[in-house]
């Protein structure tokens, strides 16, 4: 769950907003290419990652996300 | 491209900034308090300034530069080229520093040209400056770097109406002890993330070019507005620019290490921070210093320097430093220099 309260932080959508799992830039109200570069680096910063530019750009999805952090180690989220 | 010019130094640099500011809170009627506060937050930018109608990037320039001669002592005849850099200029044609030559009071015998650049534009700038130095064409020359970029702005395009400011920009670049070196990086398959479309050539200005229609996320803008591709000038620049600058560090024979003073185009803070990241640099070598003027485009580098001058110069910052800009072009220019004999100035406001 940390990673949801992150993008609700960082994109500072209202509880009523739900964050699934299929969420992803272009689908929530802030989460546009400036939202996504904001939420990435908030990303890299909480949880002590690095994006390159390819991932960065491959990015879909909440599920990328969470698939991206495990690979590089992340259970945690 | 990579090379290294000697025989150089920089005497001075200013800066002038238009006096009406933009506070971004007083759009949140306009855009929402929820999307500009997330807007500002993304890029450290609260205020912008913004030049009054019928003022432009030469007014601006030729007050940095007024300023600049008198406080460094130089004599306009003693100027014997002018360069400005910027997108705006007065009129499509003459160049406009042909124009600022004559405002001026610089020789005729001057050599005077534009560059049509923008975020890269200065260290061009200080690029072709420091090739009409080292050829003996030249030696003083006046660059001249800045944009009134705001009237191209759609007041309805919330992803640059909070971004982008106005400033002008002066700089004496003159035979010296110093070496620069350069690396200059062009990519136009990438020209049409940011541009302005109709008005040239290619597309004049017409009844279609005028109509303002909805593009993405929600903004508005007409052909004759500029536009801009977030993430794919965020992907150039995170890409490239941390490229130049080591380049232009083996370039030197500097290493990352011993620069005190890494002077980046100012577009936003999420981009400066992701290339920090990249370089592995502490965030006190890469100051930040658009939160009162926006990205002032071409003038951001020396908008930087006036504006932290003061603490650089007190903490002995100035003795090796890198530049790099990036953007428009798609373009990015890096160079390693001294400027701790610079003459820099605070920022003057323009009346």
């Amino acid at each position: 769950m940390k990673i949801e309260k992150l993008i609700r932080e960082t994109l500072f959508l209202p509880d009523s907003v739900e964050i699934t799992d299929a969420a992803g830039p272009g689908q929530i109200e802030g989460w546009d290419s400036l939202g996504h570069v904001t939420l990435i680096s908030a990303i890299e910063n909480s949880f002590g990652v690095s994006f390159d530019m390819e991932e960065i750009m491959m990015i879909e999805s909440l599920t990328d996300i969470k698939r991206m952090l495990q690979v590089k180690g992340v259970t945690d989220f | 491209m990579n090379v290294t010019l000697s025989g150089l130094s920089i005497k001075g640099i200013s800066t002038c900034i238009p006096q009406k500011l933009l506070n971004l809170r007083d759009l949140s009627n306009q855009f929402g308090e929820t999307e500009v506060e997330r807007i500002m937050k993304s890029t450290g930018i609260e205020k912008i300034r913004i030049a009054d109608e019928g003022t432009c990037a030469s007014d601006l320039c030729e007050t940095a530069a007024k300023y600049l001669l008198t406080e460094i002592n130089l004599n306009p005849k003693d100027i014997d080229g002018v360069i400005f850099v910027t997108e705006t200029p007065d009129y499509i044609v003459p160049a406009t520093s042909v124009i600022l030559q004559n405002k001026l009071k610089i020789p005729t015998t001057a050599v005077a040209f534009d560059i049509n650049y923008g975020c890269s534009g200065y260290v061009y700038g200080i690029y072709l400056a420091s090739l009409l130095i080292s050829s003996k064409s030249c030696k003083n020359v006046l660059l001249l770097v800045g944009d009134v970029i705001t009237p191209y702005v759609n007041n309805l395009d919330r992803s640059l109406k909070m971004i982008l400011g106005d400033a002008g920009s002066a700089t004496i670049i003159s035979e010296g002890d110093d070496k620069f070196s350069f690396n200059i990086f062009s990519d136009g398959s990438g020209f049409q993330t940011l541009m302005i479309p109709a008005g040239g050539a290619r597309i004049p200005k017409s009844e279609k070019t005028s109509l303002l229609l909805e593009r993405e996320n929600g903004n508005y803008r007409t052909d004759e507005n500029i536009l801009m591709n977030g993430l794919d000038v965020f992907n150039f620049a995170i890409r490239e620019a941390p490229k130049s600058i080591l380049e232009v560090l083996n370039q030197h024979g500097w290493q990352k290490e011993e620069i005190k003073l890494f002077g980046l185009h100012q577009p936003n803070f999420l981009i400066i921070d992701f290339i920090r990241k990249k370089l592995k640099l502490q965030s006190d070598v890469i100051p930040i210093a658009m939160r009162e003027t926006g990205n002032t485009g071409p003038a951001s580098i020396p908008m930087l320097l006036t504006v932290e001058h003061k603490t650089l110069e007190e903490q002995d910052r100035l003795e090796k430093v890198v530049l790099c800009g990036f953007g428009i072009g798609l373009s990015c220019a890096s160079v390693a220099l001294p400027l701790k004999s610079t003459k820099i100035f605070d920022p003057i406001i323009f009346n």
